[in-house]
């Protein structure tokens, strides 16, 4: 849908001021640092993007369910809701509403079989779920188990209903505002607008740019930056970046675009901060990142309420008592955190 | 372009009236964040092990699980770090606040006006502004793929349309949950409230149309699917019922359960693969029943066509049983469908095992005679009325024919609406109808079409599958 975004509930009321952002997250603040914060939310969209790439979901829908992700998060501390249990939920509705809801029934047994899980994928598939939602759900056992093991001391523990119920907490926390622009598509009209104005002969040197650029965009998903900037000036701000990596000179074309550019560069500085910072994009883990922290934040959260949840054969909404928040900040403090 | 100055005004959006809990300035969303921490900061013990009641002091009542509970810190307190802790409280799912949400209970529920594709639809007052409102509960009961794909097309799409001819979403409210709902709240979409459906008026005999009034109502359905399209939105489910017209004479589209975005119009190189199980059959355009799959927005025209019609017939005028036999009415209507009126079909698989019929001559105006006496109108239909899609008229096309434009103009519909005491839906028709007719044969045969004969709402409810008339979905694609 073409939609208008200055007046979608995107821009309306879904862009913040860092200000904003660091009042919203006051709870979580006290006890864990910003950087701290925001590791664990790169780890999560390392997660998101795993499964994506795994189940050969569209980047538009990842992307979606990454910014779904963090616009929960800006309105909830993030002991209000498990984070492992968000992800999955999130992608689950990004699906939906990016219409992705379709998954052949070939592709779904592909997924089973590459995730070693052929006879129990064919039997959950008699039963009454979607098979997005069923695999969506295999795909994360498999990843948690076996990816990202190491911050997981336990299997993947939640159900398909626990999803279904969570859906209904994000929609509300995000107000029912579902379309999320993204910087992808006005990229591209930059980029054919910018190879309008290059030399013609070199149509391989502007797909170098793009695709540079896309992947750019797809960094810019483990930042604030799409809470906090139009995807607009998120696009030109990794084609810019596209630009100095590649050594090309579109200083000119930048200089006649009617934008605030000073904006433009604070995206820049973000982007290479970030990338100067945690990136190793092969492995999708932030190299610096605290295991112990992740780890303390996981055990000692969410562990236990699950314990008695599943023991109830009831749900997900783990509240915590925020003096496990304070008393995760000493042990983490005491265990040195890398 | 720059955001904050585009942005700003903007922030005082027409959502903001409707509920004040939304409002995005920063004290009240700070006031009401904190409201909802406070909240969970309280401490229940489950529901299920000992259901609490809003009059139920928080927890010192509550039976300590595993008998370890001693630390309970007054509501909306921080507690004290304790020395001695307690893992195995946490809230009561009944205690949840949708903080951002309004409540179900600002609402006064009025009567039941409508039987949708995923709920019911009841007519209801907002306490706070009296304005009064449709709102359409979001049935869970398919317990399959979560929240309703149906219901989040509608959210997503309607919330980002504003235009006179298209049904406008107000709001989302929730009822809390309570043990009486087993601790599952049901989400409702608040609607502005219409008077009446095309379906219902249509079966009221004593609803007459003028020229001029038939004219208005189809400029505006015209003008809706306009923005609609224009919008790079397919509505795929066109028929009366899903008419709206309020008491001003505003013409209103609905029902928004099966529509869908594109990002672009299919071509040769990227075809759009979307499914062709939709639209309610009667209304159905041929290329859906010949099985294509890269449609185009002239999907609806055909339907609007169909409407337009029953605008004189007073009842559906391709109503067949199956695919098939709709595919044949189509046929003796607009003539054969061969290779030569509509070149695409030789690429269109599932057309190749249909025997359609052929060697029938192109009658639209003809057949359509009887009912119009406007020639202009015939021309319009006879432009709409065309199989192959791309050569039917688009919305725009259809606005700047001569009908609209000659004598007797369009005339405004509020005096008529104004003047009728009683609304007329679909659904209260039939279900009145349907207990004097009880005695009518259930099916009765039907040939097309019935002039001014609006008998067969039992068959009306067997070609429009609604949620509830004996389970019958199978044009629905969900």
């Amino acid at each position: 849908m073409a939609g208008n975004f200055w007046l979608s509930s995107h821009c309306q009321q879904w862009l913040f001021d860092r200000q904003d952002l660091q009042r919203d997250r006051q709870i979580d603040y006290a006890v864990l640092t910003e950087d701290e914060y925001q590791k664990i939310l790169i780890f999560y969209a390392g997660v998101i993007q795993a499964i994506g790439e795994q189940l050969k979901i569209k980047q538009q829908v990842v992307a979606t369910a990454t910014v779904y992700f963090r616009r929960f998060y800006t309105r909830n501390s993030l002991k209000s809701i498990d984070p492992l249990l968000l992800a999955p939920t999130c992608l689950y509705l990004a699906s939906k509403v990016e219409e992705f809801g379709v998954i052949s029934n070939s592709r779904f047994s592909t997924v089973c079989q590459n995730i070693g899980k052929a006879n129990q994928g064919s039997n959950r598939l008699n039963n009454q779920f979607d098979p997005v939602v069923t695999s969506l759900l295999l795909a994360f056992e498999f990843t948690v188990k076996n990816k990202y093991g190491f911050a997981f001391q336990q299997e993947f523990p939640y159900k398909i209903n626990n999803i279904f119920e969570c859906e209904f907490y994000l929609l509300e926390m995000m107000d029912c505002c579902l379309i999320v622009f993204h910087p992808y598509r006005p990229l591209v009209q930059y980029c054919q607008d910018l190879g309008a104005s290059l030399d013609k002969k070199e149509p391989a040197q502007m797909d170098a740019i793009l695709q540079m650029a896309w992947k750019t965009v797809n960094d810019t998903l483990r930042t604030d930056l799409s809470l906090l900037y139009p995807p607009y000036l998120i696009a030109l701000a990794c084609l810019q970046i596209a630009c100095l990596t590649l050594q090309k000179d579109f200083k000119q074309w930048f200089a006649e675009l009617n934008i605030d550019l000073e904006k433009m560069m604070e995206i820049v500085k973000v982007i290479l901060n970030l990338e100067n910072r945690t990136l190793s994009r092969d492995q999708l883990i932030p190299t610096d990142f605290s295991l112990e922290l992740h780890l303390f934040v996981h055990r000692v959260f969410y562990n236990p309420v699950l314990k008695s949840f599943t023991a109830c054969g009831s749900t997900l909404l783990s509240i915590f008592p925020s003096r496990w928040i304070r008393l995760l900040s000493t042990v983490s403090a005491s265990a040195g955190c890398c | 372009m720059d955001p904050q100055a585009s942005g700003g005004d903007g922030k005082s959006r027409k959502r903001k009236s409707v509920s004040p809990a939304r409002n995005e300035s920063s004290s009240s969303s700070q006031s009401s964040r904190n409201s909802f921490f406070k909240t969970h900061d309280r401490e229940y013990v489950n529901s299920r092990d000992a259901p609490p009641g809003p009059s139920r002091p928080p927890q010192n009542n509550a039976p300590p699980q595993n008998g370890s509970s001693a630390n309970s810190a007054a509501p909306g307190q921080r507690p004290n770090p304790p020395s001695n802790t307690n893992f195995e409280k946490y809230k009561s799912l009944s205690d949840i606040t949708y903080p951002f949400m309004t409540d179900f209970s600002e609402y006064e529920r009025c009567g039941k006006i409508g039987q949708g594709t995923f709920g019911e639809v009841f007519k209801a007052k907002c306490k706070k502004t009296n304005r009064t409102v449709a709102l359409k509960k979001i049935l869970m009961e398919n317990e399959k793929e979560g929240f309703p794909i149906t219901a989040l097309r509608e959210i997503k799409i309607l919330y980002a349309f504003d235009n006179e001819n298209v049904v406008k979403l107000l709001d989302i409210c929730s009822s809390k949950a309570s043990n009486f709902n087993r601790y599952k709240s049901t989400f409702y979409l608040v609607f502005e409230f219409c008077e009446h459906d095309l379906a219902g008026l249509l079966s009221n005999k004593a609803v007459k149309f003028k020229e001029g009034e038939t004219k208005k109502l189809m400029q505006q359905l015209l003008n809706g699917l306009f923005y609609i399209h224009t919008g790079k939105v397919l509505h795929r489910d066109m028929k009366t019922s899903n008419i709206l017209i309020n008491r001003d004479g505003i013409l209103k589209i609905a029902d928004f359960g099966l529509a869908r975005a594109f990002s672009h119009l299919g071509t040769k190189e990227k075809p759009n693969r979307f499914t062709n199980r939709v639209v309610t059959l009667w209304y159905r355009p041929p290329e859906l029943l010949l099985g294509e799959r890269n449609y185009t927005p002239a999907i609806d025209i055909w339907g609007a066509g169909c409407i337009m019609c029953e605008l004189w017939t007073r009842s559906p005028i391709l109503q067949g049983q199956n695919e098939q036999h709709q595919l044949q009415l189509i046929g003796t209507f607009c003539g054969s469908i061969t290779p030569e009126v509509y070149p695409d079909i030789v690429n269109l698989e599932p057309a190749k095992h249909l025997s359609l019929p052929q060697n029938i001559k192109r009658d639209v105006k003809k057949s359509l005679e009887k009912h119009i006496k406007d020639p202009l109108a015939l021309d319009l239909l006879d432009k709409i009325f065309v199989v192959d899609p791309s050569k039917r008229l688009d919305a725009d096309g259809a606005l700047n024919h001569d009908y609209f434009w000659e004598d007797p103009m369009p005339q405004d519909l509020a005096p008529k609406m104004r003047s009728l005491t009683q609304s007329n839906f679909e659904f209260t028709a039939s279900a009145s109808r349907q207990t004097q007719q009880a005695n009518a044969p259930a099916h009765p045969p039907h040939p097309h079409p019935a002039p001014g004969n609006r008998a067969p709402v039992h068959n009306l409810n067997h070609g429009r599958p609604d949620a509830g008339v004996k389970g019958f979905f199978a044009d629905r694609v969900f």
